[in-house]
C-alpha cells in the first residue's frame, strides 16, 4: 500500500511529509480504510496552533484520502504515522 | 443605534461594516455569533459540551502522561508546592506570571476576563513537537529532543498560547488568512513583550526570537521566528516582512503562520519609536476593539484610531500614531482612504 501523509500547522508551523509504500496485512489495511470513512465530530472552531493531519492511501485501484486535527485523529491512523516517520 | 438585541438579527456583513466604524455591540454580536453557531451544532449532535466553568484565574497543570489525552492526571494546582517534576513546576511558574502580566498591566482578569482558570497539559503524546490552544486549555509536548525540546518550559511558547486563549475572548479573529494572520500576530506580540518582561530585558537587549529555547542545537536555525527579522529565524522559515511577499497559498490556513511576518516587524519597528509598554498598551486596546473577519487594513484603522485616542487621554506618547503609520508603511501597508 502506498501512502502519502502531510502534516502541517502547529505552533512549529514547519510542514513534515511522508511518501513511500508499507506492507500491511489486510485487515489492518480495512481497519484504517474504515476509519478514513467514519464520520468525524464536529470540528472545534477554536483549536489553535494544532497539527493538521492530511493523508493519502492508496491501494491499488482504491484511493482514500482524509484530514483530521488534533482532536479527531483516530488512535490507530496515529499510530500508523508514527511507524511510517520512523521509516525515513 | 445599534442596541444588542437588534444586533442579533442584523445580517454578518451588516454587523461587520458597523463593527469596523468602531460599534461595540455589533463587534460582540459579530464574534460571538461563530461561538453561539459552534454550540448549537454541537448540541445538536448530542455530544457534551465542556462548559466554561467559573473560576479564579487558578493554575492546574495535569499530566498527560504520554498519552494523546488531557486531564490524565492533575499534579500541581493553585497554592501547592512544587512537585518533583520540574516541567510541572515550569508550565505553573511561567502560566502564572502570563496571567499576572495581563492582570497588572491591563486588568485583565484571566485569560477571558472573568476568572477563567488556567488549565495546562503537560507531556502530550510521544515525542510531541507541539504546543496548542484549544478553546479552554492549553497542551504542551515534550518534543522529540532531536529539533525540539520541552515546548511548556518555554515562557514565549506559553504567552503565545496563552494569547491565543486572551484573543478567543477579546476578538474572536477567526484562524485564517488575514484574520488567522492577526491572530498569531498577536500571539507573538504578547509572546515577546513579556518573555523580555520575564528575563527582564530592555528591548535593545532582546532577541526578538520566538522559540528560540525550544529548538536543539541541531535544529537548523535559531528559533521558529524572528520579529525583528521576518523569514531569518531557520531554514524553514518563509515569513515574509512587506506585504510585497504576501504569501497567497492555501497551506497552513492561508499562511497564517506565514503573514503574520508583516504585521510583526511594524510592531518591532514601532517598538523601537515609542517602546514596548506604549506598544503594548496600543495593541492589547486595539486587540479588544477588532473583530472576527478583520484583515490588514481594518488593524491598520483600528490600531491608529486606538493610537490617537490613548494619546489625548495621555497614556502613550504624543507620537505613537506617527509611528507606527510609519512602521505599517515600512512594511507595505498603509491606510485605504473610501
Amino acid at each position: 500500500m502506498k501512502y502519502e501523509i502531510l502534516i502541517e500547522g502547529g505552533f512549529t508551523a514547519i510542514p513534515r511529509e511522508y511518501e513511500g509504500a508499507i506492507e500491511m496485512q489486510k485487515e489492518t489495511k480495512r481497519m484504517l480504510f474504515n476509519l478514513f470513512e467514519k464520520k468525524l465530530p464536529p470540528e472545534n472552531q477554536n483549536l489553535r496552533d494544532t497539527l493538521q493531519y492530511h493523508l493519502k492511501l492508496i491501494d491499488g485501484n482504491e484511493e482514500y484520502n482524509a484530514c483530521f486535527d488534533e482532536t479527531n485523529l483516530p488512535l490507530p491512523i496515529r499510530q500508523f504515522i508514527a511507524t511510517v516517520s520512523k521509516k525515513k | 443605534m445599534c442596541t444588542k438585541h437588534y444586533c442579533h438579527i442584523v445580517p454578518p456583513y451588516i454587523l461587520e461594516a458597523l463593527a469596523k466604524r468602531g460599534n461595540s455591540s455589533c463587534k460582540k454580536a459579530l464574534n460571538d455569533s461563530q461561538r453561539f453557531l459552534e454550540r448549537r451544532r454541537t448540541v445538536l449532535n448530542n455530544l457534551m459540551v465542556r462548559e466554561f466553568e467559573d473560576g479564579n484565574g487558578d493554575r492546574f497543570i495535569y499530566d498527560s502522561q504520554n498519552k494523546n489525552e488531557q486531564r490524565v492526571a492533575l499534579v500541581r494546582q493553585e497554592g501547592d508546592d512544587p512537585t518533583q517534576d520540574e516541567t510541572a513546576n515550569k508550565a505553573y511558574e511561567t502560566s502564572g506570571f502570563v496571567r499576572d502580566y495581563f492582570k497588572d498591566t491591563f486588568g485583565l482578569d484571566s485569560i477571558d476576563g472573568n476568572g477563567l482558570d488556567v488549565i495546562s497539559n503537560i507531556h502530550y503524546g510521544q515525542a510531541y513537537n507541539n504546543a496548542f490552544w484549544d478553546g479552554d486549555e492549553m497542551t504542551y509536548g515534550d518534543g522529540d529532543g532531536e529539533e525540539f525540546t520541552n515546548f511548556a518550559s518555554a515562557i514565549d511558547v506559553v504567552a503565545h498560547e496563552l494569547a491565543h486563549g486572551v484573543t478567543q475572548f477579546l476578538s474572536n479573529l477567526e484562524y485564517q488568512s488575514q484574520p488567522g494572520a492577526l491572530n498569531e500576530h498577536f500571539s507573538d506580540v504578547f509572546g515577546t513583550i513579556i518573555k523580555q518582561k520575564y528575563l527582564k530585558q530592555n528591548i535593545s537587549e532582546a532577541d526578538w526570537l520566538i522559540g528560540d529555547s525550544i529548538v536543539t542545537e541541531a535544529f537548523p536555525g535559531v528559533a521558529l521566528r524572528s520579529m525583528k527579522a521576518p523569514g531569518t529565524a531557520n531554514e524553514f522559515d518563509s515569513q515574509p516582512d512587506n506585504m510585497a511577499d504576501y504569501y497567497t497559498g492555501m497551506s497552513d490556513n492561508q499562511g497564517v503562520h506565514i503573514n503574520s511576518g508583516i504585521p510583526n516587524k511594524a510592531f518591532y519597528l514601532s517598538c523601537l519609536e515609542i517602546g514596548i509598554d506604549d506598544c503594548g498598551l496600543i495593541w492589547f486596546e486595539t486587540l479588544k476593539a477588532l473583530f472576527r473577519t478583520a484583515d490588514f487594513n481594518d488593524m491598520l484603522d483600528t490600531i491608529l484610531r486606538v493610537a490617537q485616542e490613548l494619546t489625548i487621554a495621555g497614556k502613550v506618547s504624543d507620537s505613537s500614531v506617527d509611528a507606527i503609520t510609519h512602521s505599517f508603511a515600512e512594511v507595505g501597508l498603509t491606510q485605504v482612504m473610501v
